[in-house]
């Protein structure tokens, strides 16, 4: 068996733009040229060509290789048989391995060369390709390559030892055919480019100079706790569906850089730390309030809880999420530090009032709409009765009432507030305006609109009378909404229907009174009291009892079930009635009604029976059970919609018995007909659930802590995490500190000039969560507790910091500017450019630095310049391998080789050993153990990510949108720990010197326990990847059964055997299928039945059209093979509710049965050809170019070398540094 | 301000509270010296409205009225009341249906103006935002003006994600922050000596050169010591420092080159976005026609006000039409008489908007009217309340460029779920006339239909 041959796709892409790819490929590769035979090949190559090969190819392939037929593109009686020179090489190269693998002719063929044929054929191809290949080499050398954006990131951190992601700020680069990035063919350097690097370049050395005294730094620590907060200033952070927490229950310092609590100075400085307490709250928005619990010693994190990948939840965070929001109080760069005080958490078992979202939201409430569904059985337990007596309303019910002025008496001194209290003014049914009150003295004044204002008065003790008269046209029922200071009585017709004396200041609407009023006149009179201190008054009329018309339905309930109607709410805002129910007068404004239930103690479902609204209207509702409170969006199907009415469950509770305040409401408030409070049996999966939740033992299972940091907006939060995952072992009562360090700058942190005073805008989360992952709401996973939080930006650890004694070294030359500047040069050059540099060099740049001087006032400023100007030469930005530094025998220097090395092995610079043995001459004799040292080091990983990524085209799962709703379970989290899963999986096979082999075979795979329960796979416990074994019949050892490639090649809700096909054949058998030809018709949906086929029945269909079948019959049987496992790589037994097929024969004719089928004939059959693959990919990764038919002696021998070494990916990277095109011109 | 006495054109004086220009040509006064051969300046406009339009539906009363989107189709089109006062400009301008970006249908309609200009993918779990078309524009024209871009809102600014206030974004999808007051908005682009930055502008123009100097001695160097090949790949570095030396040169230039003259005496800098929003508005168009008339720039955004309820746009409504509630509050209107309320306000944008399309075709330069050499984009992200489908899409101008005026255009894809036509199709076409030849617009498949005539 032979290795496969580079392929022709791939020439023809590496020297044509992208644009033209597509049209090269498309027409015939020499589609430009004339249609006439191409001259024959020179001397006798040519003579050979013309007497006795074309014509063979004339017989045998020009039938449908030819001016009438062209398939796949190929037209021989056009190839340029000059293989050398033509640009057909990579074609004859692809037609003789089809030749020997017998791929070609076809077996439909007409006719076939006898084998001699075949052999003249092949040893012409074979011998006139060697020569070819020969003659190439010597043209051939790499490609001058500029650093791509990952390079140029890493060499600018090393260089000036800063962790910013400087390349973000480049245009992407471009990938090769074979699709690495680091191909010098592609990387091109526009304006654009150039001028980026010269502002990256400035900015970095401002940032590495760090002129100027060491910056004060934003500081804050929060510490938690219940109560802590009591005392001191702090403030929560509001907005829509916020989670805030209780400004009690935090406490805000603000620090210095030592960590010192900062005393405020004078009193400016003390308001201005008291501005920053109010401006750093904390949020636990997206987070259930079953997840979390304030506890004395700190907050109680429950393991997270990964959001839906749904708007606008997906923007939320995974459940519970804690952070710190600060507006505009922190810096824009640089790095920080969040330091998290924790320990190991515990359940919070009491049995606490709670009221939570339910975790598969099913209504307990029916409603039958009377002449719609009254055929249907009353179901659910509850029946339904249609209102009787509508024809009989009084018209008198729809007119408001009339309001008179309002009165006032007072206010009237008195000697204590225990006579203000007993002397009672007012006990007549009605009230007599023009006589004085009781006391004899005192008259009415007309008061004026003083509804809805804070009346103040100046007495220290007294009482104040207010009254009005209210004319009903029919009997009904009003809210009047007071606050008083300090005590006040309500009187309705002489009626006391209010009495409420505590000792409080006035605020509105401190207390709501539902009022009878009978139909004609009515008194209403207020008595307000004050003892000491501030004296004053506040009430409203809330509603103004139009009547109340009822639902045109009812939901009568069997026993137990509560049924609330709208006409009985009170302390009605915003809404009015309609058909009975209450709707929002201004839909986007908060809206408030009060209904009063008394509930035994237990579980309680509340559904809410409400209008449907129109999917865009996005109505909410907001239900507050005295201080509990849940904020959620109804969803509304089209059905609904044409009811016009929608029952939706909005959440369960535990509630201890007694009368409770039940509030609906909210912004953007659907209205609603009746709230029904159902109590949830002992058997209900919620019940068990929080039950469980409060007697499960402590978990021996360790909490850990993953920390996040972003922009608040205004659906959830824009964060990345940073700084990877700890585990928290510290045991409860001994906690410690866990740092994440990071780069404002790498990060989505607001903007600096967000110009505008929003509540929302410039707010910076910074947080954490508990990352033991759980897939169920009834997993509360292993609490963690968290103590405080802090948060230090700019984070300097010392000063000045080790970039600005790194550019800027100590020297007894310092006096002398120009001495001193070349001293920096002498020390910043060489490691700018990876190589000495010369004398002449130096005072190139020393010159720039004179010219440079006298614009600037600050010496360091002009130094920056020249060294701007230094990263921005060729020799900082390119890969350079100058001619003069190969030797007569061809080798590259030693610089080069060095940086050869580094760019493959870490994607960096040299460090100082490699340039040290480099300038030594000592690095070509050194080279195995370098290579050893160097894949060893942590900077390979690297190189693994880089290579795997672009390898095995990881971006396709970064790029896919898996379906939420089709699969929920398929959170980010495992997505990138499916990505996480192949990068540590090739990292382990190269580090453990595993066979190469390996990679498709393997009898463990790389899990944490988030994966490992996607996947199924038991025993699996925490945030760590390690090599875990699994069953063969599991499928999952080695790349085939990895989420990484069959997730990334789905098309989000099914397989897509196509994409994996082509994945499979190109990535690991190296030969890249044909792309489609242009106007290829798409899948014919008029297909009986089509709907209902799988791809792979559709694909069998695809391929009962010739056009497609030639190409397709190539492929597809790969793709199809992977069939077993879903779009998100879990394995499947059905698909569209039948069982999957994947059995197919593949195109050398070899039967194979589903992925573990196809992975033993990959693996066993013929494993040559992928190891062939992993070869070729590899050179091409270290070498910065892709190959063709020209390397092909060089990649055969490399397999030998590869074979000899014991067949590992370690092997390999040796064998690949050892190669002459590595270490050669 | 300073009046000069060139050879003037009476026609470009401006009555009421415009400016009064005093730029008839711009190589009538012979300044910049660059126009008299070259080809009409190209200039795109960039107008957006929040919270959507009123769209009553087929059914409502209203509908026939208070609909943003024109009756009938194609040439044969008849404005509702919302867009009548564009009528003096139904031969300038084209009204286009049924587009959207697809990424954003299933946004919050609020969010989808983040991506108006972008057409970035919001949906994931990132922001990921994209370069604007306005920036992508004012990269490549940067170099024919003293400035890329201007980029105005009415609150300044960048707001927040998901709730900008500025329209666009650079190169890394971060958002471009806008001006609003227009004082400032005048000082900074319009003072006599371009405000005072002169000197630094200058330095960093010296420094950009020097290092652009080295840059290409470092190359020139380099390329004695390289292969053939190596040599062949240098070439493209050179090329691309040879264009930044280029640019350097042209922006040195634009150093010396004074300011036009102008009369600046009928701008109107006290009009409060609070107290009188349409002088406000007029005030920052005449700002825009000011700034296309001395060709400062080519490339302009302005966010006339903010997505859902934000900034101070929310409380025109009282100021304009007389209704005492927020824009985004009638947005979300279900009442009777809520069209009533939304149509007029509508309206009345559209009434300022008449006066931008008056501004530029009564404001000349040597190639005619502005309104010919200038396309102006004015809609926004959503037709109903948080509908990010069916933009109301409305291009005004461009004749110059080749643009299809004088009709209303309903884009569909039949037979689809979802027949709404890429938005980034016009976002593309509006590329192509400026002459930029970028590989596509995001997720465009080339121009809409009819958007060339």
């Amino acid at each position: 068996m032979h290795a496969p041959r580079a392929s022709l796709l791939r020439r023809l892409c590496t020297f044509a733009a992208p644009a033209l790819l597509v049209a090269g490929v498309l027409s015939s590769p020499s589609a430009q040229e004339p249609a006439s035979a191409p001259s024959a090949g020179p001397g006798q190559d040519g003579d050979v060509y013309a007497a006795s090969v074309r014509p063979l190819l004339q017989r045998y392939c020009f039938d449908c290789h030819g001016a009438e037929n062209a398939k796949a593109g190929v037209r021989f009686d056009q190839l340029d048989p000059d293989m050398a020179r033509g640009g057909d090489g990579d074609v004859w190269a692809e037609a003789l391995e089809l030749l020997e693998w017998e791929e070609m002719p076809p077996d439909k063929a007409e006719r076939f060369p006898s084998e001699e044929e075949r052999e003249l054929l092949m040893d012409w191809m074979r011998s006139t390709l060697a020569d070819a290949a020969t003659r190439r080499a010597a043209e051939r050398r790499t490609v001058l390559r500029r650093l791509n954006r990952e390079q140029y990131s890493r060499t600018l951190q090393e260089l000036l030892g800063l962790g910013i992601d400087f390349g973000r700020r480049l245009p992407a680069d471009g990938t090769s055919h074979m699709g690495f990035s680091n191909n010098g063919e592609v990387l091109r350097a526009s304006t654009l480019h150039l001028e980026s690097y010269q502002d990256i370049a400035r900015a970095a050395l401002d940032e590495a100079m760090a002129l100027g005294p060491r910056p004060q730094p934003a500081r804050y620590r929060v510490e938690f706790g219940s109560g802590v907060g009591v005392g001191h200033v702090g403030a929560r952070t509001g907005g829509y569906q916020s989670v805030p927490l209780n400004p009690d229950d935090f406490r805000v310092d603000v620090l210095d850089v030592d960590g010192r609590l900062r005393e405020p100075s004078d009193d400016a400085q003390r308001a201005e730390f008291d501005r920053i307490r109010r401006k750093v709250t904390v949020g636990l928005r997206g987070s259930s309030q079953d997840r979390f619990h304030v506890v004395p010693e700190g907050v109680v994190l429950y393991g997270a809880l990964p959001h839906r990948e749904v708007a606008p939840g997906a923007w939320q965070g995974p459940s519970p999420n804690l952070k710190l929001e600060m507006q505009r109080v922190f810096p824009q760069e640089g790095d920080f530090v969040l330091r998290v005080r924790a320990s190991k958490g515990y359940l919070v078992s009491e049995r606490k009032e709670l009221l939570v979202a339910l975790d598969e939201p099913v209504p307990l409430t029916r409603v039958v709409l009377p002449g719609v569904d009254a055929a249907q059985p009353g179901g659910g337990g509850v029946a339904v009765a249609q209102e009787e007596g509508t024809g009989s309303v009084d018209p008198r019910d729809y007119e408001p009432t009339a309001l008179g002025p309002w009165f006032l008496a007072g206010p009237i001194p008195a000697k204590t507030g225990g006579e203000a209290r007993s002397t009672i003014y007012v006990d007549a049914p009605y009230v007599d305006f023009d006589a004085p009150l009781r006391d004899g003295e005192t008259r009415w004044r007309l008061a004026g609109d003083i509804d809805g204002q804070v009346q103040r008065y100046e007495m220290d003790r007294g009482v104040v009378i207010l009254a009005r008269t209210i004319h009903a046209p029919s009997a009904r029922t009003m809210e009047i909404a007071v606050g008083s200071d300090d005590a006040c009585w309500i009187w309705v017709n002489g009626r006391n229907v209010l009495a409420r004396d505590v000792q409080r200041g006035v605020a509105p609407d401190q207390d709501f009174v539902s009022v009878d009023l009978e139909a004609g006149r009515n008194d209403l009179v207020f008595k307000v009291v004050n003892d000491q201190g501030g004296f004053a008054s506040y009430h409203r009329l809330v509603h103004d009892g139009t009547r109340r018309e009822p639902a045109p339905y009812e939901v009568a309930a069997p026993a137990g079930v509560r049924v609330l109607r709208a006409d009985q709410a009170t302390g009605l805002e915003n809404l009015r009635f309609d058909t009975g129910r209450l709707l929002a007068e201004d839909f986007p404004a908060p809206s408030r009604a009060r209904l009063a239930v008394e509930l035994p103690a237990g579980y309680w479902q509340f559904d809410l029976v409400h209008p449907a609204m129109a999917p865009d209207a996005m109505g909410s509702v907001r239900l507050d059970i005295d201080s509990l409170r849940l904020d959620l969006r109804p969803e509304c199907t089209q059905e609904d919609v044409a009811r016009g009415l929608r029952v939706t469950p909005l959440g369960a509770a535990y509630l201890n018995g007694g009368r409770r305040n039940v509030t609906l409401g909210g912004p953007f408030f659907v209205g609603f007909s009746h709230l029904v409070a159902t109590p949830l049996p002992g058997a209900h999966p919620l019940v068990e659930r929080l039950e469980a939740q409060a007697e499960t033992e402590q978990s021996v299972e360790l909490p850990a802590l993953r920390a996040f940091l972003g922009t608040r907006t205004d659906d959830g939060m824009d964060y990345a995490t940073f700084d990877g995952v700890r585990t928290v072992d510290a045991p409860l009562g001994d906690a410690r500190v866990y740092e994440f360090f990071g780069r404002l700058e790498n990060l989505p942190i607001p903007e600096p000039d967000s110009g505008d005073t929003e509540i929302l805008s410039g707010i910076l989360v910074a947080g954490i969560w508990n990352d033991h992952l759980v897939k169920a709401r009834d997993d509360a996973g292993p609490p963690l507790l968290v103590e405080s939080l802090e948060f230090e930006a700019p984070y300097h650890p010392v000063w000045p910091p080790a970039s600005r004694v790194a550019l800027f070294h100590d020297s007894p030359l310092r006096g002398d500017e120009e001495a001193y500047t070349r001293e920096v040069l002498e020390r910043f050059l060489p490691r700018a450019f990876r190589r000495p540099v010369e004398e002449a060099e130096v005072e190139r740049y020393l010159a720039y630095w004179r010219l440079a001087r006298p614009g600037y006032a600050q010496y360091e400023h002009a130094v920056r310049e020249t060294l701007v100007a230094a990263l921005c030469s060729p020799s900082f930005l390119f890969l350079v391998e100058p001619l003069d530094a190969v030797d007569v025998e061809g080798r590259v220097s030693e610089d080069v080789l060095a940086t050869r090395l580094a760019y493959f092995l870490w994607n960096a610079p040299p460090d100082a050993e490699l340039a040290a043995l480099a300038r030594a001459g000592r690095l070509r004799t050194e080279l195995v153990s370098q290579v050893d040292r160097m894949l060893d080091d942590p900077r390979s990983e690297a190189f693994v990510r880089a290579f795997t990524r672009e390898w095995l085209r990881l971006d396709r799962l970064e790029g896919i949108t898996i379906d939420p709703r089709r699969f929920p379970a398929f959170t980010r989290f495992v997505k990138r720990d499916m990505a996480e899963e192949t990068y540590r999986f090739v990292g382990h096979v190269l580090r453990e010197g595993l066979p190469l082999r390996t990679l498709l075979a393997a009898d463990f795979t790389m899990l944490n326990q988030n994966l490992a329960e996607f996947y199924g796979i038991d025993g699996v416990q925490g945030v760590a990847f390690r090599p875990v074994p699994v069953a063969r019949e599991s499928g999952r050892g080695g790349l085939l059964g990895q989420g990484s490639f069959l997730a990334g090649h789905s098309d989000g809700t099914e397989p897509h055997p196509i994409k994996r096909a082509v994945w499979v054949k190109e990535k690991l058998l190296g030969q890249p299928p044909m792309p489609p030809p242009p106007n290829v018709p798409d899948l014919d949906p008029t297909v009986p039945g089509f709907e209902q086929m799988t791809l792979k029945e559709r694909l069998e269909q695809h391929r009962d059209n010739p056009s497609c079948f030639e190409c397709h019959a190539g492929f597809d049987p790969y793709g199809i093979a992977l069939e077993d496992f879903d779009a998100v790589g879990r394995r499947t037994a059905m698909r569209k509710g039948r069982p999957v097929d994947a059995s197919t024969v593949l195109p050398d004719g070899t039967p194979v049965e589903g992925a573990d089928g196809l992975r033993a004939y990959l693996a066993d059959t013929v494993p040559e050809r992928f190891q062939a693959s992993v070869l070729e990919h590899l050179y091409a990764y270290a070498l910065g170019r892709d190959t063709d038919f020209a390397d092909q002696s060089a990649l055969d021998a490399l397999a030998d070398a590869v074979a000899a070494d014991g067949d590992t990916l370690r092997a390999a990277v040796h064998a690949v540094v050892r190669s002459s095109a590595f270490r050669d011109r | 301000m300073a009046r000069k006495s060139w050879h003037l054109d009476r026609r470009t004086f401006l009555r009421g509270m415009g400016v009064a220009c005093m730029l008839p040509y711009l190589e009538g006064m012979g300044w910049a010296g660059q126009t008299r051969r070259a080809a009409a300046p190209r200039r795109a406009l960039f107008v957006y409205f929040p919270n959507g339009c009123s769209l009553p539906s087929e059914n409502d009363a209203k509908y026939r009225h208070w609909r943003w989107f024109p009756d009938g189709e194609g040439a044969d089109f008849r404005f509702t009341r919302v867009l009548e006062p564009l009528e003096p400009f139904r031969d300038d301008l084209a009204v286009h249906g049924g587009l959207s970006h697809p990424l954003s249908r299933e946004l919050l309609g609020h969010l989808a103006g983040d991506a108006w200009l972008t057409a970035g993918d919001l949906r994931g779990g990132l922001y990921q935002n994209r370069e604007s078309v306005d920036q992508v524009m004012a990269r490549h024209l940067k170099s024919h003006t003293r400035y890329p871009s201007f980029v105005l809102s009415a609150d300044g600014g960048v707001g927040y994600k998901s709730r900008v206030s500025t329209l666009s974004f650079d190169g890394q999808g971060r958002p471009v922050p806008s001006m609003h007051r227009q004082r400032d908005i005048f000082e900074r682009y319009f003072a006599p000596s371009g405000g005072g930055t002169t000197e630094a502008r200058r330095k960093a123009i010296l420094e950009g050169r020097k290092v652009v100097d080295l840059m290409h001695a470092e190359a020139k160097d380099l390329e004695k010591r390289l292969g053939a090949n190596d040599r062949h790949k240098l070439e493209e570095f050179l090329a691309s420092i040879d264009e930044l030396e280029e640019q350097i040169r042209r922006d040195e230039k634009w150093l010396d080159t004074p300011m036009p003259e102008f009369d600046a005496s009928g701008l109107a800098f006290d009009a409060s976005a609070a107290t009188d929003p349409a002088r406000f508005m007029r005030s920052m168009y005449d700002l825009m026609v000011l700034g296309l008339q001395t060709d400062a720039t080519r490339v302009m955004t302005y966010m006339l006000a903010r997505e859902d309820g934000l900034g101070i746009g929310e409380q025109w409504p009282r100021m304009a039409v007389g209704v005492n509630r927020g824009h985004h509050t009638i947005s979300h209107d279900a009442h009777e008489g809520h069209w009533d309320q939304w149509g007029p306000y509508d309206r009345w944008y559209a009434e300022q908007f008449a006066y931008l399309l008056k501004r530029l075709r009564e404001t000349h330069d040597a190639h005619g009217p502005l309104l010919d050499s200038t396309m102006v984009l004015y809609g926004s992200a959503c037709s109903t309340t948080h509908n990010a489908r069916n933009y109301p899409t409305l291009l005004a101008g461009g004749r110059s460029m080749g643009l299809r005026l004088g009709e209303y255009r309903r884009h569909r894809r039949e037979g689809e779920k979802e027949p709404d036509v890429a938005f980034a199709g016009v976002l593309q076409g509006m590329l192509q006339a400026m002459g930029i030849e970028e590989q596509g617009f995001a997720d465009a498949e080339g121009p809409v239909d009819g958007f060339f005539a």
